[in-house]
């Protein structure tokens, strides 16, 4: 009988995620195990490699779980082929049965539907959008092996460029995300002087970025990266579901339009309407 | 035949006929087949299987001056020109365009402009602005495109002017459609302007301008320069006081608005303050800024003359209603189309000459 | 030389049609379809790769309802040499899983390529899970979230999009690469490249002609499944409208 829950670790390991997973092999009476790919991720850029090491980690696992980082989202679709397993992608909520069936949950259609989903294989494999879950006491304390294998390369790393920014925009803690109200780039730079002296970093919606006046890197929502700050500025987005899907794990959103009847506001905690650039004016104002 | 996006444009139209009121080719022509609904009409019939696409259809797809006037003013969000343009496209795979049509896309293939002749050159070395001076002012309407350069002078800008100026793709778009071809040649257009390594193109041509700053991004060829329009660049040179016109009398006027400054743009004050500054006073037509109605572009004139002098005629029309003098042009497009029907004891100025002469 | 190139690409809905009703549930006009935006970048790259070498070949794959072909015929007027549809009532309700059986089953009967290339995630269902699955499958090397690529000797470089920054690859062919969004915008299609496509059709096959039994398909073929499905409205919060001084003091809390 396979009785083993596995978490999988990359080079930025999860904490919400490890004492979740703590409690879910408690509740499933499964025995938790811990392995970090960090080390390899680190040694090799082919991701099939990596997954093809674990594979032999994986035979008394009935639960594989991963943070849903960008590498891991490759290498657990990869072991979960070569387990022929059933793999839920970034699950924003766990729960497990005492015979240990995971019941895997997630948005579906842009955050608007909420589908719970059962593996019918014997192995069940989730990834799990990053900072889902809360850090509770005692998850550092969890044993953790490292994978020390080195397999065989079929890609080469030639470079990394860590990113510019000082804080990653997911790691965050605060956001000020302007949409396409912010109307040019150059409003988008008084977006960002704005965020810097608040020690928040600057986000965007999609018609932001599609219409150029910030990077990809910005974006946040479904086709961009999925935030959860502890403070959301949205200024000029009139909140397309979209945009919601990435932000509305935040804890405080405050929003900033001119219309009163964008979306947004039924999203917020708090709102102003009006025109955004006089709001943040006065907002710095007060501030300094 | 044409895109979903495009028949749901097509069948949005509730036929509640404003834009038959606004459309400057049905209104001279008369013809119900010249309406922007018709031709949303027809497309739908055809995605029907009612109708089939064919050599007259193709024609009333030609029968327009792609003016934005029916989109400026439709409450349904109706864009009648992008399914015009698309089925443009159609006309032009399918070998249905009208041969006048065909004419100038030979044109455009051997000369690289409509007209099929060696563009002439402006070319000059400048490190201040790159100027574009366009294949209308160029070949037809060379006064407008000297007398910007000479203003440019006066203030002491070093303008460059491109050797060998490539097309902006504008009058390809409006003769099959915003498809491949078309990217291709924005695209070389693109690389030489970027070539040039200028902070700003001041754009003589507001239909170039439009192609350039509205299109060029999305086809992954964007000008890293800051485009400007002509009249904005001169307005705002006037408005800084590094132009000084002399005070001199020239009686009243009245601005066109050409179609892409009054619906792509939204730039009203910089012709009026130009024709200020040379020294009109203004009147003001019925149909104004983002109501301006067309006069017609070089593009369909090379293709319809006809149709396009009777409908830069009506334009004449809305002008003889003031009391003016003087219709005011700071487009070469616009300049030539009205020039070909210039109405007894009036005036058609073109404002960058104007403005030269009171410098 | 990168002579044959293969592209997956997925069919979703407009997302001018994800709109939500008064319920704040997502209203789904199923009628009209658009290419899936990251798919939109991975056909370009093959476009571009093919412009790049004499004779390279571009194979598009699509596995979907059979209306789709209207849409997928129009990528031979970009330039795409064959447009393959997998399209079987049986495939319906597949999850990523058996999805990637399907499409695996497929491309074997396409024959050999050097690069197989897809958009990095789908909008409509969003699990991102496929390119990992097919390389798996295929037993080739990937690289997902590529945001820039170019052909070199016998294989590619890539800069790889990660969260703390971005990677330089290189990898050999045959390999599969997924793409981000907005890498590339699409060419559009020509005067030439439309009437080159006026005769050409959409290839249909079905999962018989792949090899595929009624048990590997669709939702029989599936490793999960859904077992509930709650509507809500997603983090609906209570607003409290106020002045800017008051967003001022929640700023300065955070700050702490």
């Amino acid at each position: 009988m396979k009785q083993e829950l596995l978490l999988i670790q990359g080079t930025l390991p999860d904490m919400g995620l490890q004492s979740k997973a703590a409690q879910l092999a408690l509740k499933g009476h499964l025995t938790l195990r811990v392995i970090s790919g960090a080390n390899l991720e680190a040694a090799t850029a082919d991701d099939g490699a990596i997954a093809k090491a674990l594979i032999p980690q994986a035979q008394n696992a009935r639960v594989i779980l991963a943070p849903a980082t960008t590498r891991l989202r490759a290498i657990l679709p990869m072991l979960a082929w070569y387990l022929q397993a059933g793999l839920t992608a970034d699950c924003t909520h766990l729960d497990i049965s005492p015979d240990g069936t995971l019941l895997q949950t997630r948005p579906a259609f842009g955050n608007s539907l909420i589908a719970t989903i059962e593996t019918v294989s014997g192995i069940q494999m989730a990834t799990v959008r990053p900072g889902t879950f809360p850090v509770s006491e005692g998850a550092e304390q969890i044993p953790v092996e490292t994978l020390q294998e080195k397999p065989a390369q079929r890609v080469k790393l030639l470079e990394f460029v860590p990113l510019a920014d000082s804080v990653p925009l997911g790691e965050a803690k605060i956001i000020v995300a302007g949409g396409a109200g912010i109307g040019s780039s150059a409003g988008f730079l008084k977006l960002a002087d704005f965020a810097g002296r608040i020690g928040g970093v600057v986000g965007a919606s999609r018609n932001a970025v599609d219409a150029g006046y910030v990077p990809y890197s910005a974006q946040v929502g479904m086709t961009g990266i999925t935030v959860c700050p502890k403070l959301y500025i949205a200024v000029g987005i009139s909140g397309a579901v979209q945009h919601l899907a990435g932000m509305s794990g935040s804890t405080t959103v405050i929003a900033i339009n001119s219309d009163p009847k964008a979306p947004i506001f039924q999203y917020a905690d708090y709102g102003i309407v009006g025109d955004w650039e006089s709001i943040i004016d006065q907002l710095m104002e007060e501030l300094s | 035949m044409v895109s979903q996006k495009a028949l749901q444009h097509a069948e949005k139209c509730r036929f509640c006929w404003m834009c038959r009121h606004l459309c400057p080719v049905q209104h001279q022509t008369g013809k119900e087949l010249n309406t922007p609904r018709a031709k949303g009409l027809l497309l739908s019939m055809v995605s029907k299987k009612s109708a089939e696409f064919d050599r007259d259809m193709a024609q009333a797809m030609y029968e327009c001056m792609l003016c934005d006037a029916c989109v400026n003013d439709c409450c349904t969000g109706y864009q009648p020109p992008l399914f015009i343009r698309e089925a443009r496209t159609e006309a032009v795979v399918n070998e249905l365009a009208p041969e006048a049509v065909m004419q100038l896309i030979e044109n455009v293939e051997t000369s690289g402009n409509i007209y099929g002749t060696v563009k002439p050159s402006f070319a000059r070395e400048g490190t201040d602005v790159l100027v574009y001076i366009g294949e209308v002012a160029a070949c037809k309407v060379s006064g407008m495109a000297k007398a910007l350069l000479n203003i440019l002078e006066k203030t002491g800008i070093r303008a460059k002017v491109l050797d060998n100026e490539p097309a902006s793709g504008a009058m390809l778009a409006d003769l099959m459609g915003y498809v491949e071809e078309v990217t291709q040649q924005a695209s070389a257009c693109a690389d030489a302007i970027n070539a040039a390594k200028l902070p700003t193109v001041v754009v003589l041509d507001s239909y170039d301008a439009e192609i350039m700053k509205q299109r060029y991004a999305e086809w992954g060829c964007e000008i890293k320069a800051e485009v400007v329009t002509a009249t904005a660049y001169v307005a705002k040179l006037l408005e800084e006081g590094k132009l000084a016109p002399k005070s001199k009398k020239r009686g009243s006027g009245v601005c066109h608005d050409d179609d892409r400054l009054a619906r792509s743009f939204y730039e009203f004050a910089p012709v009026r303050a130009m024709a200020k500054a040379a020294g009109f006073d203004l009147a003001e037509m019925f149909n104004r800024e983002r109501l301006a109605k067309s006069c017609g572009s070089a593009v369909a004139l090379g293709y319809m003359p006809e149709i396009t002098i009777k409908v830069a005629g009506g334009r004449w029309q809305d002008m003889i209603r003031t009391d003016a003098k003087a219709m005011l042009v700071a487009n070469p497009q616009a300049y030539l189309c009205l020039s070909q029907c210039v109405p007894a004891e009036k005036e058609l100025v073109d404002l960058f000459t104007a403005l030269d002469e009171s410098l | 030389m990168i002579k044959r190139i293969l592209v997956c690409v997925k069919l979703v809905p407009t997302a001018t049609s994800v709109e939500m009703d008064g319920q704040f549930r997502l209203k789904r006009d199923g009628t009209s379809l658009q290419l899936n935006i990251a798919d939109v970048s991975a056909l370009e790259a093959a476009l571009r790769l093919k412009a790049a070498t004499p004779d390279a070949e571009v194979v598009v794959l699509s596995m979907g309802p059979a209306k789709t072909s209207q849409t997928l015929q129009e990528l031979y007027a970009l330039g795409a040499d064959r447009v393959i549809l997998l399209s079987d009532p049986a495939l319906a309700g597949a999850d990523s899983f058996a999805t990637a059986k399907a499409l695996v089953a497929a491309i074997r009967c396409l024959g050999d390529f050097d690069c197989l290339l897809c958009g990095r995630r789908a909008i409509d269902a969003e699990t991102g899970q496929i390119p990992g699955q097919l390389a798996a499958a295929l037993g080739i090397p990937a690289v997902t979230n590529v945001q820039q690529l170019t052909a070199r000797d016998n294989g590619f470089l890539c800069q790889r999009r990660l969260e703390n920054g971005t990677a330089q690859l290189e990898i050999a062919a045959p390999c599969l690469l997924s793409v981000c969004e907005y890498t590339y915008p699409l060419r559009l299609p020509g005067i030439m490249g439309k009437r080159r496509a006026r005769d050409k059709q959409v290839e249909v096959l079905t999962a018989v002609a792949v090899g595929l039994s009624a048990e590997e398909c669709g939702l029989r073929g599936s490793k999960t499944k859904v077992i509930r499905v709650d509507t809500r409205a997603p983090g609906l919060r209570k607003c409290r409208y106020c002045e800017t001084d008051v967003l001022a003091e929640k700023i300065r809390e955070v700050q702490l």
